[in-house]
């Protein structure tokens, strides 16, 4: 997978190269926009972060024109202005998703697994990780053989943390994609906490291998990718 | 001085002129037709007057010759006149042949006072009558010259051409020294308030009398300046406290960072050093959103989200939400809701505020303290939503205080609270978006009541 970052603020670009590598993406920085189109011009890529806010030519503009050459490839915009209007003309102009600055990078790294995959459905019916399974018809779960007694709000944590195996999810992304809350400023973050305690306890302490993991500043995990 | 047609001062001066005119000329032609009208009677009268004493004389039989004639004319009473009898020569005045009065009038028959135009040019009042003298009829004809009466009406017409101008000028000279006058204030006001900035919004404009209309402008003047001066000191306040708040973290992300490198460390001691930073940075962007959502609050328009939604359902949906923290405290959460309670409202503020504030009554509540939620109609068709809590309550000094930005109750902030003082701000601008009003009052059992009108 080749992705190319489009984004003139240094530190950000190097922050987002150095974790796409890591996440063995292959990745491909460029500080302007004429830089950008001459790259996507002479190299093949499955998808584009695109800054809104670039020096010289807008981002918007950018995104217009990579839609003009009529190849797809899904576009990932980030941008700080964080007003509905902004977003609604970022995707009008054709973006498949957006970012809003300052974003936590599981989340971005979620987003991009989330456009690439975006023709594959998914339709699997069963979930698992290791000794865990999760059935998504009978909706149950079970682990090493024992059925796990969920409610149905740890249930959907549960399937959230599953589908994102090994990847670290923010409380922000429960907070939208679990919650569906829209506004981010709900203080939701002690709920999620309580959440993730009482799914630990059902989930890992009666088991010699823990499976939920938090990442201190970050979020929570389930499986080992981490360590 | 302002001349341009847009100075008010010039403005005024001209209606004030021009109407001023108006009246005039109206007055003018007013007492002009008056006075032609009544020299006109008076000529007329006269001339009436010449010919009734005429037909006396000659009924009388006073005139049988002509030289009794030529008296009356000599006696300069009367001076314009004819007589014809029959058979006899007609008698003509001599200032009546002068004036050729005989080419206009030959044959006179009675009539009443005419304008007739002499030989001569100049017009004459005519009048004509009858008498009888030993049994002959005698026309009579007088006349008296229109001229004095004509010069009289025109030395007016005269003095009344000359007088209007310089009277129009000397109402434009006055009108345009008072408005000046009435407007200086208006002058010295808006220089006034031309030095008023923002940095001496303290300063106020001079009412020198709050009744009159000036008085009254200058008042609201004085009055929006208040309102700014208000709105800037909470700005001011407001950027002092944000910088504060963004300080917080900002100077624990820093003394982490630096200790963490100041000697080498294990992987694990790394990792807590980066996710402690990275919590602060999560304390920071929460404190960004929170600023910003209170700022979008603020830009005043509404948000036009409003519709009617089910108030009952979405105080379920809250206290669902936020149930776990409250078992978590040993709480109970009573509910008390009347089923189907609709209220057009923005939902995803007001659900954000009613769990601002849910939250708050979990987190002040002591362990174990049921908290009670209700909403109802109230009797003037309002919802009203309302959270009791048994916590130690907010005594009532302190209560006007807990909606502002950053305000955090002496003993919390002791505490420290998590809260950066930005919620229940959040919740009273979310909730006066959709047109409602917040308020906390003491409960029965001393803790706290948060009250929402919609």
């Amino acid at each position: 997978m080749h992705i190319l970052v489009i984004e003139d603020q240094k530190k950000i670009a190097q922050a987002l190269k150095e974790g796409l590598q890591a996440q063995s993406y292959s990745t491909s920085v460029a500080s302007t926009g004429e830089e950008g189109f001459y790259l996507l011009n002479s190299e093949e890529f499955d998808l584009v972060i695109l800054d809104l806010m670039l020096p010289g030519r807008d981002g918007l503009d950018i995104l217009k024109t990579i839609r003009k050459t009529g190849r797809y490839i899904p576009v990932l915009i980030l941008t700080a202005r964080d007003t509905v209007e902004d977003r609604v003309l970022g995707l009008e102009a054709g973006a498949d998703d957006y970012l809003i600055k300052p974003f936590a990078f599981p989340e971005l790294l979620a987003r991009i697994k989330a456009l690439l995959r975006r023709n594959v459905a998914s339709a699997a019916t069963e979930l698992k990780i290791a000794d865990l399974k999760m059935d998504l018809i009978a909706h149950s779960v079970s682990r090493a053989g024992r059925p796990l007694e969920l409610t149905a709000r740890e249930f959907s944590l549960l399937e959230y943390l599953l589908r994102n195996q090994g990847q670290v999810v923010s409380r922000e992304m429960l907070t939208r994609d679990v919650w569906r809350e829209t506004g981010r400023a709900a203080p939701l973050d002690n709920v999620i906490d309580v959440h993730i305690a009482r799914l630990r306890k059902k989930l890992d302490d009666p088991f010699p291998v823990k499976l939920l993991k938090t990442v201190r500043g970050v979020g929570f995990v389930l499986g080992g990718a981490e360590e | 001085m302002n001349l341009s047609p847009s100075s008010v001062r010039l403005r005024l001066t001209l209606w004030h002129a021009l109407s001023l005119a108006v009246i005039i000329v109206v007055f003018a032609a007013a007492v002009y037709l008056f006075l032609r009208q009544s020299l006109r009677d008076q000529l007329d009268e006269q001339v009436s007057k010449d010919a009734a004493i005429l037909k006396t004389m000659v009924s009388s039989g006073e005139i049988e010759e002509t030289e009794d004639l030529e008296e009356i004319e000599q006696g300069k009473i009367i001076e314009y006149f004819q007589l014809q009898q029959p058979a006899q020569p007609t008698f003509r005045s001599r200032a009546w042949q002068i004036a050729g009065l005989d080419s206009v009038c030959r044959r006179t028959d009675p009539r009443a006072p005419r304008s007739v135009m002499a030989a001569d040019g100049q017009s004459y009042r005519l009048v004509s009558t009858i008498s009888t003298f030993r049994s002959d009829t005698v026309h009579i004809a007088v006349a008296r010259p229109e001229s004095p009466l004509r010069d009289s009406l025109y030395r007016l017409r005269l003095i009344l051409s000359l007088s209007l101008p310089i009277a129009v000028l000397l109402a434009v000279a006055g009108g345009f020294f008072l408005a000046g006058r009435a407007l200086s204030p208006i002058k010295t006001m808006a220089a006034k308030a031309r030095l008023i900035t923002a940095d001496n919004l303290a300063d106020r404009l001079p009412v020198e009398n709050p009744d009159d209309e000036l008085g009254q402008l200058a008042a609201v003047f004085n009055n929006m300046l208040s309102r700014l001066q208000d709105a800037f000191e909470r700005l001011r306040r407001f950027t002092a406290d944000a910088s504060h708040e963004l300080r917080t973290p900002l100077t624990a992300i820093r003394s982490v960072g630096e200790v963490g490198l100041r000697e080498e460390q294990d992987a694990t001691a790394y990792r807590e050093t980066i996710g402690s930073m990275l919590e602060e940075v999560d304390r920071l962007t929460r404190l960004s959103e929170n600023l910003l959502a209170l700022t979008r609050l603020d830009s005043g328009n509404p948000s036009g989200a409003e519709e009617p939604a089910d108030v009952s359902s979405l105080m379920t949906e809250v206290v669902d939400c936020l149930r776990v923290l409250a078992e978590e405290k040993g709480q109970e959460i009573r509910m008390n809701l009347e089923p189907g309670i609709t209220a057009s409202i923005d939902r995803v503020a007001i659900r954000q505020a009613l769990i601002n504030i849910l939250d708050n009554a979990i987190k002040y509540s002591p362990p174990g303290r049921p908290i009670s939620v209700s909403v109802r109609r109230t009797e003037t068709g309002n919802t009203r939503i309302a959270v009791e809590d048994e916590g130690p309550g907010i005594p009532a000094e302190e209560r006007g205080r807990i909606f502002e930005r950053f305000y955090r109750m002496p003993q919390n902030a002791r505490a420290g609270g998590a809260g950066a003082g930005l919620g229940l701000s959040i919740a009273q601008r979310s909730v006066e978006r959709s047109g409602g009003s917040i308020e906390v009052s003491e409960s029965k059992k001393g803790g706290s009541v948060f009250t929402i009108i919609l």
